[in-house]
């Protein structure tokens, strides 16, 4: 197996929060099978509520060079927050080690205070507003999967397309230029990690 | 851990579904309920067009699904169609657990095989529908039964598929209503998983259970679920007790790591016990001598694995997502002993109910509460 992770990592654990709707969990397992298919040891799992929409969600993915005896964690290397919402629910899982990455728009200011408390790597994107502004609001969490690969391994990119662009076929044979959008997504994403 | 080349990334419930598929289960009745719903769906698509349903690969009989009205329903058409003599299972979580009790005390009392794959929601009532150990209880000794059903608690994605596979061929062999018992963390949860072909060996061919082949005519067969003197259901409960005891020997399974140098035994089963190997491992190597025991069947117990693992330790820790449900079934076990070297073993517990638990807790409660 030929082992890439970032930063010569044996495996990363990464905590995705957001709100339903948002796609967190579609782009969790867009990564998790874009890994398992690159021979990575990979485990997810979805958390959420009962709501469709609005209620908190959390995936929790684990892409390792060994096999994963665990999949769940409370020591995430990267936690991706996406909403201000119930943040108290999430902060325990945040370590000195862990890496927050925050949404600038989309994070409230009291609880970047809050992150900062948690852990002194805490880095804010516009994810939200180069979605909005050069793609689409519904772009965001493509993007967020690009900022993701930079994490993980950016060798990935090529299987994540593939992967996504055959999940979301029946959308792209409805509207052409969305296949165009989330290529631009994944990419504007990967080059703010690697920036 | 499966061949790399069959490995495969699946959602847990679809494994679940898949296990049943390879086990030579033809029926499917249930009730759609989170965590556990996708196993119906998956049932349902690996049935294709019901006018012209898949076959079984194991028995080339069609495959067959029924969504039912209810819990209660499906529990009882499930025992409709094993009586008929064919391999029929169902699912579900939390409420619709509760509700399945009717019928599972039925397929107790009667001694029929059923298998039920359980996905443990959040409790109390209905709670969240993420992930609990909270049913242990209800699924082990739930309803106006005695216990006498077999419950595997496998703790990961490919133990879900193998023993979702052996609890069909248990519930045909013995006859006791069997679950698998996982959660709402493995149901939803992405792993890897090898969906190997079940061993032809281990099949136990269904018959229909109320015709007798007795004899040059087959008869029918009377089940009794109705008793009129005290002294006749007394007299049917005490052969079962003594079928069960007999039976436990050879369905009760259990794994052990590190008991040799042990002075401490970390309890867990499930998805709990895969944090508690991960924890075990990082604690020895800091030179702690630390054990661990699962038991794979909550109901029967292993009792000889349980008291290898017990006699002469200083203490046991119990860790679950429940308060307190396993320590119970076990702390019943240990209490039957004679031998003082087992019951006076020193008790610990992490009780984090409807809470997942990781090895940073189980490590980080360790070092704190144990020298």
């Amino acid at each position: 197996m030929n082992c890439n992770l970032s930063d010569n990592q044996k495996s990363i654990k990464i905590m995705l929060v957001g709100e339903g709707g948002q796609g967190v969990q579609t782009i969790a397992k867009l990564l998790a099978k874009a890994a398992f298919a690159k021979d990575y040891h990979t485990s997810y799992i979805p958390n959420f509520g009962t709501e469709q929409r609005g209620g908190i969600s959390i995936a929790f993915l684990q892409v390792a060079c060994e096999e994963i005896v665990s999949p769940k964690f409370v020591d995430p290397n990267v936690f991706i927050i996406l909403s201000s919402r119930d943040i108290n629910r999430t902060l325990r899982y945040i370590t000195k080690n862990t890496t927050v990455i925050y949404d600038k728009y989309l994070v409230k200011k009291e609880i970047v205070e809050k992150l900062k408390k948690q852990s002194p790597t805490v880095v804010g994107v516009d994810a939200f507003e180069l979605a909005t502004e050069k793609l689409s609001e519904r772009s965001l969490n493509i993007l967020i999967l690009g900022i993701l690969i930079g994490f993980v391994d950016c060798t990935l990119i090529e299987k994540i397309t593939e992967i996504m662009d055959k999940k979301f076929q029946k959308y792209y044979d409805k509207k052409p230029e969305l296949k165009k959008l989330n290529h631009e997504a994944l990419t504007l994403g990967l080059n703010l990690t690697t920036a | 851990m499966p061949q790399k080349e069959n490995r495969q990334f699946l959602q847990g419930n679809v494994v679940a579904a898949h296990a049943a598929l390879a086990a030579g289960a033809t029926h499917f009745y249930g009730y759609p309920i989170t965590p556990s719903s996708e196993i119906l769906e998956t049932w349902v698509n690996l049935v294709g067009d019901p006018a012209k349903p898949n076959k079984s690969p194991v028995t080339k009989e069609p495959l067959q699904y029924l969504q039912c009205e209810d819990e209660m329903t499906s529990g009882f058409a499930m025992i409709g169609s094993c009586l008929a003599g064919k391999k029929a299972f169902t699912t579900t979580a939390g409420p619709g657990n509760i509700l399945m009790q009717d019928a599972f005390s039925a397929a107790e009392a009667l001694r029929i095989p059923t298998v039920a794959l359980i996905m443990q929601r959040g409790g109390l009532s209905t709670s969240t529908v993420i992930y609990s150990q909270e049913e242990v209880t209800l699924t082990c000794l739930g309803g106006n039964g005695e216990g006498f059903r077999v419950v595997y608690s496998p703790h990961n994605i490919q133990e879900l598929y193998d023993y979702t596979i052996k609890a069909f061929n248990t519930a045909w062999k013995y006859r006791y209503p069997t679950f698998v018992l996982g959660d709402g963390y493995q149901g939803k949860m992405h792993g890897e998983v090898n969906l190997h072909t079940m061993d032809p060996k281990s099949y136990v061919k269904p018959k229909p259970i109320l015709l007798s082949n007795k004899g040059k005519n087959k008869k029918s067969v009377n089940l009794r679920n109705c008793y009129d003197q005290e002294e006749e259901i007394y007299e049917i409960i005490e052969k079962y007790r003594k079928d069960f005891a007999r039976d436990s020997k050879k369905i009760a399974e259990s794994e052990s790591l590190f008991l040799d140098d042990a002075e401490s035994v970390i309890i867990s089963h499930g998805i709990v016990s895969t944090a508690a190997k991960e924890a075990v491992g990082r604690l020895r190597k800091h030179g702690q001598k630390i054990g661990f025991w699962r038991p794979i069947t909550l109901r029967p117990i292993d009792l000889p694995g349980l008291l290898k693992a017990v006699k002469g330790k200083k203490e046991i820790i119990y860790i679950e997502s429940a308060l307190g449900q396993l320590s119970r079934l076990i702390n019943d076990e240990l209490m039957s002993s004679n031998d003082n070297r087992v019951r006076n073993v020193r008790i610990k517990t992490m009780f984090k109910p409807a809470l997942g638990i990781s090895p940073r807790d189980i490590t980080d409660f360790i070092s704190k509460n144990v020298s």
